[in-house]
């Protein structure tokens, strides 16, 4: 396997460009009508609650944001989420903006603390955790949750374990978005990693992978000749065709962007080395792909449409890729 | 006439790339003479070697002695050992050095990124080789780019 392609930041460079010029201009602006809409916040108001119990294997509570308007219409869609790691729980703020622009759109977003999701397991026990939750008619969920419509999404290692999550479900777990997925060669442990003959034994399912066109080096798009998978291009060539499957770049994001809120000096920790822009770009079309893939939104899932969708030509997004009829 | 005016166009550009490089060369933030962190003696004697795959032998880094105790936190592995360890940024952002981990016998080289707790081990491919470029700090992580060097 060897991927010729250039990487975006290199033809820049070429071109005369500094890769750090982006921050002056407004980043990464929507360009089309899907990409507009879902880059907006949703029609919902947001609240927010931590879970008053562990909700995984680890001891760890688990943050909830969910809709205002939930007691009104269908049961909503579920969306799990895989931090990126940490050494210490992750709490609510890290991923706050990207988290909250979901549950905007209606869906019950769920996330451990757990700062080591590789594995995906901890993130199966939240979804173990929220179906009990929801039991309850105390609580504000109850028969508010539709579990025949549950996805995944996670960031770094995070991503890794929104995959395997999904791999593991047998098939409770309808798609993943895998913002920054870490080369193989970034596995440490080397079992804390999206395998290949895992992804490559999917039979259902839908992957969309994301990526920053500045993360050139843990989540890059091109690798050099290895057999393990090592670029976005890589997964997403190892992923079966009888998914669904998509994969983008946001133009001058860096591995860390998705943390802004929304810029990255109002992130929550300090990034400043992979950080460039800011959580823009990352909102449009992965909501997008959840309106879609767990909501039904037919005009969503056309922005898709391999090399004539909205996603081909949005001005935000590089190096697209889908196999979207 | 036309020859003088050529001649002295190509003066006045050598002596302003010189007067562009001469700065350059001699930052000692740039290339590879940049600072590494201030370690332990015997660390920093080590650090000072450029990092050898599969060298057996020599002082090894107990945890306590990493630069960030997140390094052995990434790894998982309370069995491993580290040597020649440096801060290629300067920052502890980016930490590069060696591991032994448990149950085997070499060293490989390692790249550390802190901002992502993420690490990478050697795996004798061009991949890592890449990656190493941190280490040396001809490559920024920040912007992508290869930092030219003189």
């Amino acid at each position: 396997m060897f991927h010729h392609k250039k990487p975006f930041a290199a033809i820049l460079i070429g071109l005369g460009f500094n890769a750090a010029a982006p921050s002056a201009a407004a980043p990464n602006e929507p360009t089309g009508p899907i990409e507009r809409k879902y880059d907006a916040s949703g029609p919902a108001d947001v609240r927010h609650m931590t879970s008053p119990a562990a909700c995984d294997r680890k001891g760890n509570p688990c943050e909830i944001w969910y809709p205002s308007d939930i007691r009104r219409g269908p049961p909503r869609a579920v969306l799990l989420w895989a931090n990126g790691t940490s050494d210490i729980p992750v709490g609510k703020e890290i991923y706050e903006h990207i988290l909250s622009h979901f549950a905007s759109w209606g869906f019950v977003v769920i996330a451990t603390r757990d700062g080591k999701t590789g594995y995906g397991d901890t993130v199966l026990d939240s979804l173990d955790y929220l179906r009990k939750f929801a039991a309850r008619p105390a609580s504000p969920l109850h028969r508010r949750v539709d579990f025949s419509r549950i996805g995944v999404a996670g960031h770094s290692q995070g991503a890794t374990g929104a995959a395997n999550a999904m791999l593991k479900s047998k098939g409770a777990i309808k798609t993943t978005i895998a913002f920054q997925l870490p080369a193989q060669l970034w596995c440490s442990p080397a079992d804390l990693c999206l395998l290949t003959p895992d992804l490559k034994a999917a039979k259902s399912g839908s992957i969309f992978y994301v990526g920053g066109t500045l993360d050139a080096l843990i989540s890059p798009d091109w690798q050099f000749g290895s057999d393990r998978l090592n670029s976005l291009n890589a997964y997403y060539e190892a992923t079966p065709s009888k998914l669904l499957k998509a994969k983008g770049l946001v133009k001058w994001a860096n591995h860390n962007d998705i943390l802004g809120k929304p810029d990255c000096r109002s992130a929550a920790q300090n990034v400043s080395s992979t950080c460039t822009s800011g959580v823009y770009g990352y909102r449009g079309f992965p909501t997008a792909w959840l309106a879609w893939q767990l909501q039904g939104s037919k005009e969503a899932g056309e922005a898709f449409q391999r090399k004539k969708g909205e996603f081909f030509t949005a001005k935000a997004w590089h190096s697209q890729l889908s196999n979207v009829r | 006439m036309d020859a003088w005016l050529v001649a002295g166009v190509i003066i006045v550009s050598l002596l302003a790339a010189l007067a562009i490089w001469v700065p350059t060369a001699s930052d000692p933030e740039s290339g590879s003479t940049r600072p590494l962190v201030q370690l332990p003696q015997a660390t920093a004697t080590a650090a000072a070697v450029p990092p050898a795959r599969a060298r057996d032998g020599g002082d090894s880094t107990d945890f306590q002695s990493l630069p960030d105790p997140r390094i052995a936190s990434t790894l998982d592995d309370p069995g491993a050992t580290f040597r020649s360890i440096s801060a290629a940024d300067g920052a502890n952002n980016v930490v590069c050095g060696e591991v032994r981990g448990s149950g085997r016998f070499d060293y490989r080289r390692f790249v550390w990124i802190a901002e992502a707790q993420l690490l990478a081990t050697d795996d004798g491919g061009p991949q890592f080789a890449h990656v190493a470029k941190l280490c040396d700090g001809s490559y920024d992580l920040q912007t992508a780019e290869f930092r030219t060097q003189f």
